[in-house]
């Protein structure tokens, strides 16, 4: 806690950066990481299709 | 001697190798036609695209020359992630260019300038695109190694070795898989990535204290380590320069512009622009404050010596790693160097293939009068990521980096960036431009930064400190130029060439109106 009293008081435009680079990383990490997987399995499931679909038209 | 516990970060780094290998090779069999292997068969969503970037654009190098920025520079070394943050997202929110770009359903930027410019221009955009981003790929493979070395306590003779066996291990996934694997191999490695960067910089933060890392700014930089308006060494020009490099990066870097184009429509790409935005400031901030930290718990004689250990008179670049490899347990260095790794090789393989790409769909184009099966086009495209693969092994490891590295690769860059936005700004929005103002762009925007590497090169003059005493060398252009003008100077000379180069060719006649319906 008096590390982010201590960022928000002393040079507080570069303090309030570095907390929002902080929590703002924390968050899009996990959601990222959850979404990401979600569109990765969309995306390997399409190119199956597309991928089966070409196959047949051989 | 550094905590790197080679049972226990060793093993940790090892399951993650081999996991992002697995990942990669395993996607291989989705890709069968040139499609897939540039663009993923145009199947990327939103947070695939925002994983990918943001890993991408994170490598070891990075790491090192912004953690060189903030131990350099302080705050103020932060300022071209605030500048590329902004950039990417106006450029998202409005669509700038990257709609029409998405939308033309091209597979690379010079293949768009055929369509305005000829073929004549899209082929000599090709090559300055593939000879700038190769310059400034060539120093990757040497300054992770080095990072290693510092970090790790790694022997300096394995330095190549470790490398060459990292690069074959992203070579082989990214040769087999082509975007598809990098796409996938990203996302594991934004994680980890993520994982890493952030728990470290909590760690530094809680050892060294903001307290401490403020004063310690304040005691070497004074008030310009916090405003690089007033930092005698940066200024304004070092601001208008970022400002216009990043836009161009924005715009037309070889990576960033791959994941607008694998994106599934311009909505989605654009989203993956504004989404990924802020992470720039964090990839700017994150190493930023580890550099600072390193400039308040590492004295400058150890970086003398850790410097001429690379027979290098500058040891800046070694304080984060040097400073990390001393107040990190074991455990958390497997974290970090995991973290670093999967930094890097994600870098590694997209700059590989996306500029392999652009060699295959550009300058290759004249070479290909018929038609090309998929199965002769995956090949070449594989061979030639091989050849790049080839050219960083060697170019990076006789190459030898002097002064910032932040600078190089600004230079390097803009021997394409220059043109090439300048170029697809004309393309997308001024119907007077044309081929001659194009090519005279081209020529204006490659020529100057290169003349500038040359003087650097071969016109040295004595860096003195204030004893008078010679501490090194810096190049004549450096010197009474500047690289932020030269920089600036660019961009000014390519937008006059395009113009006058345009307006100079006669306009076409317009089109007789006699036998039309009115």
């Amino acid at each position: 806690m008096n590390l982010i009293i201590d960022m928000v008081k002393e040079h507080w435009f570069w303090g309030l950066i570095t907390l929002t680079v902080l929590v703002w990383y924390s968050i899009i990490t996990i959601y990222v990481a959850y979404r990401g997987a979600y569109d990765i399995k969309h995306m390997l499931r399409d190119l199956a299709a597309k991928h089966a679909k070409r196959q047949v038209h051989r | 001697m550094s905590h790197f516990n080679w049972l226990l970060d060793g093993s940790i780094v090892g399951f993650y190798l081999l996991a992002t290998m697995a990942a990669g090779i395993m996607v291989r069999k989705y890709v069968d036609k040139v499609d897939d292997f540039i663009v993923a068969g145009r199947e990327m969503n939103v947070y695939l695209g925002i994983a990918s970037l943001a890993a991408t654009e994170f490598g070891i190098v990075t790491c090192m020359y912004t953690a060189q920025a903030g131990y350099t520079r302080g705050f103020s070394g932060a300022i071209p992630g605030i500048c590329n943050a902004i950039a990417m997202f106006l450029v998202g929110y409005t669509g700038f260019c990257v709609k029409k770009l998405r939308d033309s359903n091209v597979m690379t930027i010079p293949e768009l300038f055929e369509k305005r410019f000829g073929k004549f221009v899209r082929w000599l955009a090709g090559v300055v695109i593939v000879l700038g981003g190769l310059l400034n790929m060539g120093v990757f493979l040497r300054v992770g190694g080095q990072f290693l070395v510092v970090c790790c306590g790694m022997n300096l003779q394995y330095l190549e070795l470790a490398m060459t066996v990292l690069l074959i291990g992203v070579a082989a996934y990214t040769i087999m898989g082509g975007m598809l694997s990098v796409l996938v191999t990203d996302f594991l490695q934004f994680v980890v990535m993520s994982v890493g960067l952030l728990a470290v910089t909590f760690l530094v933060l809680n050892k060294v204290g903001w307290h401490t890392l403020t004063d310690t700014v304040q005691t070497h930089y004074g008030a310009g380590g916090f405003n690089p308006f007033v930092n005698p060494g940066l200024g304004w020009a070092f601001v208008l320069s970022n400002l216009l490099t990043n836009t161009a990066a924005v715009l037309t870097w070889q990576t960033s512009i791959a994941r607008l184009l694998a994106a599934k429509d311009s909505k989605t790409g654009r989203k993956v622009y504004t989404g990924t935005a802020f992470f720039f400031v964090c990839r700017w901030i994150i190493p930023g404050i580890w550099g600072i930290a390193a400039l308040a718990l590492v004295t400058p004689d150890i970086l003398r010596t850790i410097g001429l250990q690379f027979g290098e008179q500058d040891g800046s670049l070694f304080a984060m790693p040097y400073m990390l490899s001393q107040i990190l347990p074991a455990g958390m260095m497997g974290v970090l160097v995991a973290a670093m790794l999967a930094a890097d090789m994600s870098t590694d393989s997209s700059y590989m293939l996306t500029w392999g790409s652009v060699i295959y769909n550009d300058i290759m184009a004249p070479f290909r009068k018929t038609l090309w099966s998929d199965k002769k086009g995956l090949l070449w495209n594989r061979c030639i990521v091989a050849v790049i693969g080839m050219f960083l092994l060697f170019w990076g490891l006789w190459y030898k980096l002097e002064g910032n590295l932040w600078e190089y690769l600004q230079t390097t860059g803009t021997i394409y960036l220059s043109s090439m936005s300048i170029l697809l700004i004309a393309c997308c929005y001024w119907k007077r431009a044309n081929n001659w103002g194009a090519n005279a762009a081209i020529i204006v925007g490659a020529a100057l930064p290169v003349l500038a590497i040359s003087i650097n090169m071969f016109i040295k003059e004595p860096v003195l400190d204030a004893a008078g005493i010679k501490t090194g060398e810096i190049g004549w252009a450096a010197k009474h130029i500047g690289d932020s003008f030269i920089n600036i100077g660019t961009y000014v000379c390519v937008a006059i060439a395009m113009v006058a180069g345009s307006l100079l060719k006669p306009a076409p006649k317009p089109a007789s109106l006699k036998g039309t319906n009115p």
